[in-house]
């Protein structure tokens, strides 16, 4: 419809044909540096003399020409002073051809024709008549009497015709009145020429043409010297051009539509560029206008509506594309069906309960367009159960819980029919800086638990609900989308425009790329991603700091770098390891040896294969399967003190195994002496029965204990070397506060395994060193006494230092409140731990005599 | 067979070893008192460490281990009695720290009575 209309338009406006005759006239111009026929035409301008030139002076200057032989002398527009009896003069003393603009005035006269004003062609003058009609008889133009008398027998072309211009302006000789009637002229200028006497008629304008403004004499000469010299410019027929413009068409999408994208630009150029070549050809050679112009435009709309078909294609293509990520991205992340059903709600509250150990829980959600908030769900509770009525989260204590960032620790009765015990919190869902809804539960008072851990937790939970509450409010928004037409007319409810699609998805695309890269960062294992070239993509903060430590920069070193610095092996070897990688898509752990990191960690490099379903057409290949590189730093240190453990465990095992052998190989030494008398050798063989069976035991024993998983926190106890543990704490502390303390344990030659967890002994050793060395006095020195008992250890550590009320360390100790003191609260957890493996912790404290901490260790008994 | 009753004291925690090592050593003749810990074991030498021929030591003991018997033995009573000290420790370095402490021989486990007697009585006899 558009284009009916703008071609419509472009009709009634003659846009095209303005168009084709503005490229005439500049083909025109351009043509006129080629050369042309010789001019036939010698013009005479009368001009500045012609209100003086008296009859004589006409007469005497058609004489000065007539001399040299003319072919025809015309004169454009007869004299204004000449009579009819001038006229009849003139015309029997020279082969005369007068023009005038009333030439039924002169009937009588067979030499006075019509000196006609050119037709119009948009602004510009191009043509000239042959014929002009006044009052229904037809007069010979000027131009066309004088070409019909010298070729006598053309007479059949009656319609106007186009000048030809070619050669410019100054092609045609042109010499003034003045220089002929003072003898000027030169014979070669006019012999067998015809010459035009040109009158400038008063009050007469010049006239555009092709080649500017051209006064009428002018422009009469270049159509005569057109018609004389038989070149005028012939235009294509119509039909002509329909055929041309089809067939340009046609060529145009043949040949456009089977080129690649790239190449049509260019192609449609070479159209615009060859129609241009030939149409100047055709104007110049020929005198064959092709109506270029029409060609023109049908050649850049051709180009224009490429551009726009394919701009529209690639558009529509992107869209598609984009709308098919951003749902298939959507349908990743949650399932409809997690909206649609209570059941998922259901598991995350039970989940959350059971994990923080909650008593009460309720999930509330925001109302859309509203302030007030209802239940999702509910454990242990119900919606009714909320104090205040209003469920306004505008007001408090929602609106404290908001200003807070977390969660709100709630001082008044929030749930009813709460328990004496029961400490109950409040915390803001927020997701993507809009409150989603909120969380409130109870938890049972407990004196050992951590409430800074507890909080942590749970608001990485809460991070985590209100991403789910921000999805579960999308799909009900996109539920009540799908309602009728009508309804969403009426709500003025539209569809969600393909911008806004896109951008959400890239919204939650970039929360959870950003999710994962915490992830990453928060990993333990240090990590670094490498693309399958070898550049880094993601390096993990542990694996950034570890690097840096070692004066390494991540991202200025390849793969291949990193492994030669980590292994401390050749370039050519770290090729050969990721080529293997490559190549067979496995992994490889190279023991890190490098100078200035710890030992005990493996640089585990493996490759990541892509396991997605490729969405390619059936038999194409993805170009790669592997994706990248990841290349850990696994801290083996701790399942190196795990096997350090069950080495000691197994040494001491090899104690008393040669003990037992001892009573064995001693039993049967004596039971072969000949001495000892039968009841001896019988209780002798007894003896070796028993410890044979005891032996087995013991080994059966140390088996199940070699055999347990030590770094597993179900299980709380193992043999433990209590020794490495304590040097390292005393180190360790002693480090820690800067303060010239001794601290000299007296170790036991021979000390048994302790029952404890290695990692928390740790802990232990720490908190309770930590402590008297920040209380003990600059100088003194830390008395640690160790003492082996048949079933337990006791260990005593005392300083010299300034020492707590003993109240006071009691209170810290086993009060049910949470402690500013990290100290303390490390010392607190200590004493907790050594009551869980069965031993005694005991604290004193005595202000300016310092501390005593003593604890007892159950050893490891067979 | 010794002429004059050698008295010889085992300070050793295992009870059937400590009984077995008795048995060996009384069918030799010798006068045995036992102990089951450093700590006791130190509370008879108190008093009787000059009629003491030989100790016979355990170096892996509850309450008090052998290494601080051997050290109360020799420098807190600067005594030279002869002791030979038992080991379920395989280690050379073991041996050498027992030895430069005063023991004047070390045996490890499990024992081997013949080895056990030779060596006793060759202190004894030096």
């Amino acid at each position: 419809m558009s284009i009916v209309t703008v071609i419509s338009l472009s009709m009634f406006f003659e846009v095209f044909n303005r168009f084709d005759r503005w490229i005439y006239d500049e083909a025109t111009i351009a043509a006129q540096f080629f050369g042309s026929h010789p001019p036939r035409v010698l013009l005479i301008e009368v001009d500045t003399d012609y209100e003086g030139l008296s009859v004589n002076s006409w007469m005497s200057l058609i004489e000065q020409v007539h001399k040299y032989n003319p072919e025809v002398i015309a004169i454009n527009i007869l004299p204004w002073n000449w009579n009819r009896k001038d006229i009849n003069l003139a015309s029997q003393r020279f082969p005369l051809i007068i023009g005038s603009t009333h030439p039924e005035l002169y009937a009588e006269f067979n030499n006075i024709v019509f000196s006609a004003i050119p037709p119009l062609d948009g602004n510009v003058y191009r043509q000239q008549r042959r014929f002009e009609s006044v009052n229904e008889k037809k007069y010979q133009v000027l131009e066309s009497a004088i070409h019909r008398k010298i070729y006598v027998e053309d007479n059949t072309d009656e319609g106007n015709f186009y000048i030809n211009f070619m050669g410019g302006p100054g092609r045609l000789p042109v010499v003034s009145s003045k220089r002929v009637l003072e003898g000027g002229l030169v014979e070669t200028l006019v012999k067998d020429k015809v010459i035009l006497l040109g009158v400038k008629v008063p009050l007469m304008m010049d006239m555009p043409s092709p080649l500017g403004m051209m006064p009428f004499a002018h422009y009469q000469a270049y159509a005569l010297d057109t018609l004389l010299n038989q070149n005028k410019i012939q235009i294509a027929d119509i039909w002509l051009i329909i055929v041309l413009v089809s067939l340009v068409v046609f060529a145009m999408l043949l040949v456009v539509l089977k080129i690649p994208d790239r190449y049509q630009l260019l192609v449609i150029s070479g159209f615009i560029l060859s129609t241009l070549v030939i149409s100047y050809i055709c104007i110049v050679f020929f005198q064959y206008w092709i109506m270029t112009g029409y060609l023109l435009i049908t050649e850049f709309s051709i180009l224009i509506a490429l551009l726009y078909l394919r701009n529209r294609q690639n558009q529509q293509a992107l869209q598609s594309m984009a709308l098919n990520s951003a749902a298939r991205i959507e349908s990743h992340w949650l399932s409809e069906s997690f909206y649609s059903s209570d059941a998922h709600w259901n598991h995350i509250a039970n989940m959350v309960t059971q994990t923080l150990s909650l008593e009460r829980t309720i999930f509330l959600e925001r109302v859309e367009n509203d302030h007030r908030v209802r239940e999702i769900k509910a454990l242990n509770c119900g919606l009714e159960d909320i104090s205040e009525m209003r469920r306004d989260y505008q007001r408090t204590p929602y609106t404290t819980a908001i200003e807070q960032g977390g969660a709100l620790k709630l001082k008044h009765t929030y749930l009813e029919a709460s328990a004496d015990d029961e400490v109950q919190y409040l915390v803001p869902l927020n997701f993507a800086g809009n409150i989603q809804g909120f969380w409130a539960f109870t938890i049972k008072h407990d004196s050992t638990l951590d409430e800074n851990k507890l909080i942590d937790a749970v608001e990485q939970f809460a991070l985590q609900i209100s991403e789910l509450l921000y999805h579960r409010s999308e799909w009900e928004k996109n539920q009540q989308s799908q309602q009728s037409l009508v309804v969403k007319l009426m709500q003025m409810k539209f569809e969600e425009s393909s911008y806004e699609s896109i951008n959400r998805s890239i919204n939650f695309l970039t929360h959870r790329l950003s999710v994962m890269e915490t992830l990453m960062d928060g990993l333990e294992t240090s990590a670094i991603l490498y693309d399958l070239f070898g550049r880094v993509v993601h390096v993990n903060k542990s694996m950034s700091h570890m690097l840096t430590g070692i004066n390494l920069v991540p991202y200025s070193m390849s793969a291949v770098d990193l492994i030669v610095k980590l292994a401390g092996c050749s370039l050519i070897e770290a090729r050969n390891y990721l080529s293997y990688l490559i190549l067979e898509q496995g992994f490889i752990n190279i023991p890190v040896k490098n100078a200035g990191m710890k030992s005990g960690h493996m640089l585990m490099v493996s490759a990541l294969k892509n396991t997605e379903e490729p969405d390619v057409i059936e038999g194409e290949k993805q170009p790669f399967e592997i994706t990248g590189v990841l290349c850990e730093l696994i801290d083996m240190s701790q399942i190196r003190e795990v096997y350090s453990q069950k080495e000691k465990v197994v040494e001491h095992m090899s104690g008393w195994l040669r003990n037992d052998l001892s009573s064995i190989s001693m039993a049967c030494d004596l039971s072969q002496d000949k001495r000892v008398s039968s009841d001896k050798r019988d209780q002798l063989l007894q003896v070796i029965k028993n410890k044979v069976m005891v032996l087995c035991k013991n080994f059966e024993k140390v088996n199940t204990i070699v055999q347990q998983d030590m770094t597993s926190r179900l299980t709380s106890q193992y043999p433990v070397d209590y020794i490495e543990a304590l040097q390292d704490a005393v180190s360790e502390s002693q480090k820690a506060h800067n303060k010239s303390v001794t601290i000299n344990p007296v170790i036991p030659f021979c000390s048994p395994l302790v029952m404890a967890a290695p990692k928390e002994l740790r802990q232990v050793f720490n908190a309770v060193i930590g402590i008297l060395i920040s209380d003990a006095l600059d100088g003194s020195e830390i008395e640690v006494k160790i003492k082996c008992d048949v079933k337990f250890m006791e260990f005593k550590f005392t300083n010299q230092g300034f020492g707590i009320p003993q109240e006071q360390l009691q209170s810290y100790l086993h009060s049910h409140e949470s402690l500013d003191s990290n100290e303390f609260q490390s010392l607190r957890l200590a004493s907790h731990l050594i009551d869980n493996w069965g031993g005694q912790f005991e604290a004193c404290s005595e202000i300016g005599e310092g501390m005593r901490f003593s604890f007892t260790l159950k050893s490891f008994q067979l | 067979m010794s002429e004059i009753q050698k008295n010889i004291v085992i300070i050793e925690d295992d009870p059937v070893l400590r009984e077995l090592t008795q048995m060996a050593f009384v069918m030799e003749g010798f006068e045995v008192h036992m102990f089951e810990d450093g700590e006791k074991g130190i509370e008879y030498l108190e008093k009787n460490l000059a009629s003491v021929d030989l100790i016979l030591l355990d170096l892996f003991m509850p309450v008090l281990d052998g290494v601080h018997v051997l050290n109360w033995i020799r420098k807190t009573c600067q005594s030279s009695v002869s002791v030979v000290v038992m080991t379920a420790m395989v280690d050379e370095e073991t041996e050498r720290n027992m030895l430069s402490a005063g023991a004047n021989n070390v045996i490890k486990k499990p024992l081997d009575m013949k080895v056990l007697l030779t060596t006793t009585q060759a202190l004894l006899n030096n």
